[in-house]
């Protein structure tokens, strides 16, 4: 209404009663919980089914449950997963021998949680990639075994 | 000729057409899974099942002929029923670990399961547990779990190799397949059970867990391991090459490779190739820049391009592509003047040879082998040098009744299916063929060979003497005369290397031009005012000559061409101390091992997966192998390109494909052929190559 020429009344122009109003609104909540958090120190709870960035499941011999596959990879939109199978002497033969994804590249879509079919691979809580170099976001099959 | 209804639509086939043929001919997709058209019809995995009207019981259409009216239901609901009964059988003890097998993506049993299949199971109790790591031999392994019975694999040891190796064990459930006691997988074809097992049970060692299929591309390749010229698929992921797969082309190899051929791929991502030229500094061999690599060729060439009084020399492998033989020897043709080309170290076009292409006398394409009465194999053991002709030669003796008469120094596997084998020491080929035409000649009763070629009708001589061929050559016209009755006795000349055809037809000879020109002052003529430059009338040196002039310094620079794959140059201690000697030495080559201790500049070459080129088999088919991976180094073509260039002269190229456009129109044998018919099946120029003559 910036260009509102229309003559005030004389209730529209007391700037007091306003005033009062506003305090009124800060008194209220003055004594309830503050709704914003004291981030880093504090940090949201997720939802149970949030989607952060993926990481690779351990299994019962602390080692990655991932048979390589490749149909995370095949099924990745932005293409960020690479990896290369070997053989293995363990019962399952097969074992991802390289495992990276590159968390700059991930859309957080879940659809490699979902095409694997050994749910070795599940979307974790994590959100923060800050970092200062961009290699940095390559994350090698060590750290996508780590707990984050 | 009978009429069937298949799904309700009628067609007309020939008689002893099977059911699954006619289907397919309809484009009626028909589930299959044991039917392979290379091997025998056995009707055992049963989903192709099918219901003929008035027959109360389902029947396999692979191996049910076609009758006059017949109504076949191939998607009918009852016969949908079967089939997914059949697919429950299977998978009732398929491990389905489908996330580790190395078939899944291009597997059948998939691709059925989940078009024809039941979509769920109804198993309740434990699989029947296998072994899951069977070393079979030196290239494959099995996982007994996986099978599903379809006896692939034990019918091409039958049938198409011949060794037995792969049989049946135990009943029921617990049947698996594997190898006889005490016997390994080792025929020189077991890579081909691989690609025959429609599921993951059979893989081999050297592609086991390495890649997805839809990882991979794949694109068409020839192989140049011998001069058979096997079609293959090379597959590659990320500019690697990770395995070869058998092309199917009936005019070729069939449906297989040998392994020989298959597994020697390892050349092509092997860190020790050459990535960048090295040349002689100071004496020793240091990597180079490109240009200066190139400059320093140039240098070493100049006196040979000008009018200096020491021509240059070249030696080539076997195994190059048509293109580059074409523009070597246009090179040290036109641009040279020189006649010193050698393609190994005997010289494979003699005038025997060239009189014998003349004369229609040598057999037009191999599968001409499964038309004749009977095969004459003289030389080496087929299956040590060109192992998928032995292929053919056993399919000839098997299915089409031919008569095998061998000729051999040493008892080969082919002596299983000969009619008669004679043994004849390796250099008197030639001397032994001369009395057996004599014998022929005689008249009267002969015994032995002599007696069973005298009623054999069409015979086909396969002559597989490696250096010996020139002189089993010289004799060959009159052997061939010697056929009783005037039978209609044909020749067929293999010759080590990939493309020794292509060189010989390309004028990769000291003694003759291309398309068999003999090396005259007219042809020289002619060429000249066709190329611009100076060629010489005067023939060249051979191998030997070669050598020996360079090391006696009479030639002023010798280029060693070779790419494509390893050279396998083998020069001998005496051959090194001769090129040590030479002046300038330039190698082209994948690896320049072999020729450090000499060469004063080493360009590298691309390997097999890098580039487009054709190749020509010893039959005279010209097949174009594509190009699968990025070059790691810039081709022959484009670095010869820069040197003509910097030599003052010019060139077609550098790409393939204008190279081959130049030879195709300057060469008879290529006459009318392009990339695109020289393509897939691969082509014969018309007039064919054998038999086409200046």
């Amino acid at each position: 209404m910036a260009n509102d020429n229309r003559k005030k009344s004389l209730g529209e122009r007391l700037v007091f009663p306003e005033l009062v109003k506003g305090y009124a609104v800060t008194l209220k909540t003055f004594a309830s919980k503050p709704s914003t958090m004291q981030y880093p120190e504090e940090r949201w709870k997720m939802a149970t089914r949030y989607r952060g960035y993926p990481k690779l499941v351990m299994d019962d011999q602390n080692e990655a449950k991932c048979v390589a596959c490749g149909l995370c990879a095949v099924v990745c939109p932005p293409n960020a997963i690479e990896l290369q199978a070997g053989e293995t002497d363990r019962v399952k033969e097969r074992f991802p021998v390289d495992f990276k994804i590159h968390m700059g590249r991930c859309i957080n879509c879940g659809y490699c949680e979902e095409a694997c079919p050994k749910a070795a691979i599940e979307m974790s809580k994590m959100y923060e990639l800050n970092t200062t170099a961009l290699d940095d976001m390559i994350y090698s099959k060590e750290v996508l075994l780590q707990d984050y | 000729m009978p009429k069937v209804t298949i799904d309700g639509r009628e067609i007309e086939v020939p008689k002893g057409t099977t059911v699954l043929q006619a289907a397919e001919a309809l484009g009626i997709e028909v589930p299959q899974m044991c039917y392979h058209p290379g091997l025998s019809i056995v009707g055992v995995c049963r989903v192709c099942l099918c219901k003929a009207k008035g027959n109360p019981k389902m029947m396999p259409a692979c191996a049910t002929q076609v009758a006059d009216g017949m109504e076949i239901e191939m998607y009918s609901p009852e016969a949908e029923k079967a089939r997914r009964a059949v697919i429950e059988f299977w998978l009732l003890n398929h491990p389905l670990d489908c996330p580790v097998c190395d078939q899944g993506g291009e597997c059948p049993l998939q691709d059925i399961a989940f078009d024809h299949g039941p979509g769920v199971s109804r198993l309740n109790d434990a699989k029947v547990k296998k072994a899951k790591r069977v070393d079979l031999g030196p290239h494959v392994i099995l996982d007994e779990e996986r099978c599903i019975l379809c006896w692939r694999c034990t019918r091409f040891t039958q049938e198409i190799s011949g060794s037995n190796q792969i049989m049946l064990k135990d009943r029921g459930v617990y049947t698996t397949v594997g190898t006889p006691p005490e016997v390994t997988l080792d025929d020189p074809f077991s890579g081909n059970v691989v690609d025959l097992c429609p599921v993951g049970a059979l893989t081999s060692h050297d592609f086991r867990f390495k890649s997805r299929v839809w990882e991979m591309s794949s694109s068409e390749g020839v192989c140049t391991a011998c001069s058979v010229g096997c079609n293959t698929y090379v597959w590659s992921k990320k500019h690697k090459v990770e395995r070869l797969t058998a092309r199917p082309n009936e005019a070729v190899n069939d449906y297989w490779l040998c392994d020989r051929g298959r597994y020697d791929i390892g050349f092509v991502n092997d860190s020790r190739r050459l990535l960048r030229p090295r040349m002689r500094v100071d004496g020793v061999l240091t990597e180079v820049e490109w240009p200066d690599a190139l400059k320093a060729l140039a240098a070493g060439l100049r006196p040979a391009a000008g009018k200096g009084p020491h021509p240059a020399g070249a030696l080539f492998t076997r195994h190059l592509a048509n293109e580059e033989y074409w523009a070597f020897q246009k090179f040290l043709r036109g641009t040279l003047g020189s006649n010193h080309l050698a393609a190994g170290r005997q010289e494979v076009l003699t005038p025997a040879r060239a009189a014998l292409a003349k004369s229609k006398l040598l057999l037009d394409g191999v599968t001409g082998l499964e038309q004749v009465d009977g095969i004459l194999i003289v030389g080496g053991d087929l299956e040590a040098t060109h192992p998928v002709l032995s292929l053919r030669v056993r399919k000839a003796v098997r299915r089409m009744g031919v008569k095998l008469f061998l000729a051999t120094p040493e008892v080969g596997h082919l002596d299983e299916e000969a009619t008669l084998a004679e043994r004849v020491p390796a250099g008197e080929t030639a001397a032994w063929l001369g009395t057996l035409a004599g014998k022929l000649k005689a008249g009267g009763e002969a015994a032995g060979l002599a007696g069973a070629l005298r009623g054999a009708g069409r015979l086909a001589v396969v002559v597989n003497a490696g250096d010996g061929n020139a002189a089993v050559a010289e004799g060959m016209a009159a052997f061939l005369g010697s056929a009783p009755d005037g039978g209609a006795w044909r020749a067929l000349f293999l010759d080590e290397g990939g493309n020794v055809a292509g060189a010989m037809a390309l004028g990769v000879s000291p003694r003759y031009f291309p398309g068999h020109r003999p090396v005259v002052a007219e042809a020289a003529h002619a060429l000249k005012s066709r190329w611009g430059g100076r060629v010489s009338g005067e023939p060249g040196l051979g191998w030997d000559g070669i050598l020996a002039a360079a090391g006696r310094g009479e030639l002023s620079a010798l280029l060693l061409v070779n790419s494509g794959r390893p050279a396998g140059w083998n020069f001998t201690e005496a051959e090194r101390e001769q090129l040590a000697k030479a002046p300038f030495v330039a190698a082209f080559d994948l690896f320049g091992e072999e020729v450090e201790s000499f060469a004063h500049v080493i360009l590298p070459t691309p390997s097999f997966a890098e580039v487009d080129a054709t190749f020509t088999t010893q039959d005279g088919l010209v097949q174009l192998a594509r190009r699968n991976i990025v070059p790691k180094v810039p081709t022959s073509l484009q670095t010869l390109h820069h040197v003509v260039s910097m030599l003052g002269g010019k060139m077609k190229g550098p790409e393939p494909i204008d190279v081959f456009r130049e030879l195709a129109r300057d060469v008879p044998q290529y006459a009318g052929l392009d990339y695109g018919k020289a393509s897939r099946a691969g082509a014969r120029s018309e007039p064919a190559l054998v038999g086409a003559g200046s």
